[in-house]
């Protein structure tokens, strides 16, 4: 009972074609659950998105909690001891280190364009010797360390205090927003999962009803169960493809505009990444066995 | 060997109803048999089962050499491929062509579309249903009907018809005629199995016949004039 390659393919086809049909037994459900599977998808994809955002925060936060307080040139060693400790009890204080002005040469080197330093000679780029202070992070403090950092100006000894441009505290309590977003955002999608997915069966159920005289008498005449079930998992791959597909998309656009105007209004950048290449091959398989899980789902309906 | 032979065949239904009785009986390639037997003998049960629409609760069936109780699943579909079936009340879809009802078991086999199209065009012409090919079922009159259901079958090829109380909706004419085409199907070479309960048809075809009563085969008759036939019952 051999089965030539051709005639399958062309059964094959045939199938899609079925499963093709199937979709426009219930246009107005099919629709539906197209389009609650794409806002799904799309907020699947922004709380994603939205997971590196608060991450970046939070790590930005991190860094931003440290300040280098730039010494004096003349400042002799027994002065420089005598300031760490006293910084060293302060509240807002975590640690305190001294970075000589190779050290600090160093760490400009770093963070400098490297074109542009391959370019200068060494001496050329900033050194000067400075204290690191990292700072606590004090919930009970929500003023943060500006007093700590005014009265650190101060003093005779400082040239200069560098903060890094958005402040800890700020970035903190973004990323805490951002969290909750997130969450928001996520405990919709899970809703919004389990409304299209009653939708997809639905739609399925319904093909099923319609074909019901039709699989009987294909039965009848010799049909395979694969050969009556494939139109069946087409249409609900289809659907759970194209809506996930399109979700992602619109997510990506939504992530895109957000992004944008987040970037101008914070001194941000690369707020909001989606990777796209990883991110639609991932919703059209989660379409495939959504889709499939559907028609598994209402095929056993029916037979109960 | 026998096309189909039946060995003490017992079907049972949930409810306790008891179909069929002991039934044994065998046909041979090229016959043409008439299941006959007032409402409830067990016409149908004993059709479905040659189809394995249903299981047997005792005894052996074999179809075209297999056993029907020992047979996998998956060659159920296999074995139907051979085996025609025609109902009473055509079970045609409503939404499809004449052309499209009658194509319905090509797209199983994996034929081309040509060659869908010429065994479509064969049987609507042998059944002289040629201008219709285009007609949605409702537009047809019940023998027109009837005869699309049959070439829904025929176009499979298939060696064994069974076709339940084909003429039950049919008038007289119409049920002659329709019995007129099944005997032409057989002498060609098609095995065909009719159950009715039509005894002006059963006196008209004198064709073998099977009598059920109460799901018990009460008699066996043979065809007359049966050229060839022994004796035995
Ligand atoms: N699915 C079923 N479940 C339970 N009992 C059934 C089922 N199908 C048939 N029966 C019973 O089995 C017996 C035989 O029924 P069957 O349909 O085979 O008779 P029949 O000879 O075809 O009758 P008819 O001439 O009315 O079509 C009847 O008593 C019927 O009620
Ligand atoms: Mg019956």
């Amino acid at each position: 009972m051999t089965v030539p390659l051709r005639s399958l393919v062309r059964q094959g086809l045939y199938l899609v074609g079925q499963g093709l049909q199937g979709l426009r037994v219930a246009p107005g459900q099919t629709l539906w659950s197209v389009l609650l599977l794409a806002v799904t998808a799309s907020l699947v994809s922004l709380a994603i998105a939205f997971g590196g955002l608060a991450a970046r925060l939070s790590e930005q936060a991190a860094r931003g909690s440290r300040v280098l307080v730039y010494l004096k040139d003349p400042v002799p060693t027994a002065e420089v001891q005598r300031l760490m400790s006293r910084l060293q009890g302060q509240a807002d204080v975590e640690s305190v280190t001294y970075l000589t002005r190779e050290q600090d040469r160093a760490e400009n080197a770093r963070l400098l364009p490297p074109d542009l330093v391959a370019s200068l000679p060494p001496e050329a780029i900033p050194g000067q010797h400075a204290l690191e202070v990292s700072l606590r992070f004090r919930p009970e403090a929500p003023e943060g360390p500006d007093a700590l950092l005014a009265s650190l100006r101060a003093l005779e000894e400082v040239d200069l205090v560098a903060e890094p441009v958005v402040g800890g505290q700020r970035l903190r309590a973004m990323a805490a927003a951002v969290d909750l977003g997130r969450t928001i955002l996520l405990a919709m999608a899970v809703l919004l999962l389990v409304g299209s997915l009653s939708f997809v069966v639905a739609t399925l159920t319904r093909t099923l009803d319609r074909r019901r005289d039709e699989v009987t008498l294909l039965r009848l005449l010799g049909a395979t169960e694969g050969f009556l079930r494939t139109p069946l998992m087409v249409q609900g791959a289809l659907q759970g493809m194209v809506g996930l597909g399109l979700g992602v998309l619109g997510g990506a656009l939504v992530a895109d505009g957000l992004s944008a105007w987040l970037e101008g209004r914070h001194d941000l950048h690369r707020v909001l990444v989606m990777r796209l290449d990883l991110a639609l091959p991932l919703a059209l398989a989660a379409g495939l066995v959504l889709g499939l899980a559907g028609a598994l789902v209402a095929s056993r309906r029916k037979e109960a | 060997m026998p096309l189909l032979s039946l060995q003490g065949v017992t079907k049972r239904y949930p409810g306790g109803v008891e179909a069929l009785r002991d039934v044994s009986f065998e046909v041979n390639e090229g016959e043409f048999l008439f299941l006959a037997g007032p409402s409830g003998a067990g016409k149908t049960t004993l059709l479905r089962l040659l189809v394995r629409l249903e299981v047997a609760t005792q005894g052996d069936i074999l179809v075209f050499g297999r056993h029907l109780q020992r047979i996998r699943e998956s060659s159920v579909p296999y074995l139907r491929r051979n085996i025609g079936f025609v109902f009473q009340d055509f079970r045609l879809l409503g939404d499809r062509t004449v052309a499209e009802n009658v194509a319905l078991g090509l797209h199983i086999l994996g034929l081309t579309r040509r060659e869908i199209r010429s065994r479509v065009e064969e049987a609507l012409a042998d059944l002289q249903l040629e201008g219709l090919a285009a007609s949605l079922p409702a537009a047809l009159s019940g023998g027109e009907q009837q005869r699309v259901a049959i070439a829904r079958a025929l176009v499979m090829h298939p060696p064994l018809l069974l076709a339940d109380e084909p003429t039950g909706n049919l008038d007289w004419d119409l049920s002659n005629e329709t019995v007129r085409l099944l005997a032409r199907l057989n002498r060609r070479g098609t095995t065909v199995i009719m159950a009715t309960h039509d005894r002006f048809l059963l006196r008209e075809w004198p064709y073998r016949t099977l009598w059920l009563h109460r799901g018990a085969l009460v008699e066996d008759r043979p065809a007359s004039p049966a050229p060839g036939s022994t004796e035995a019952s």
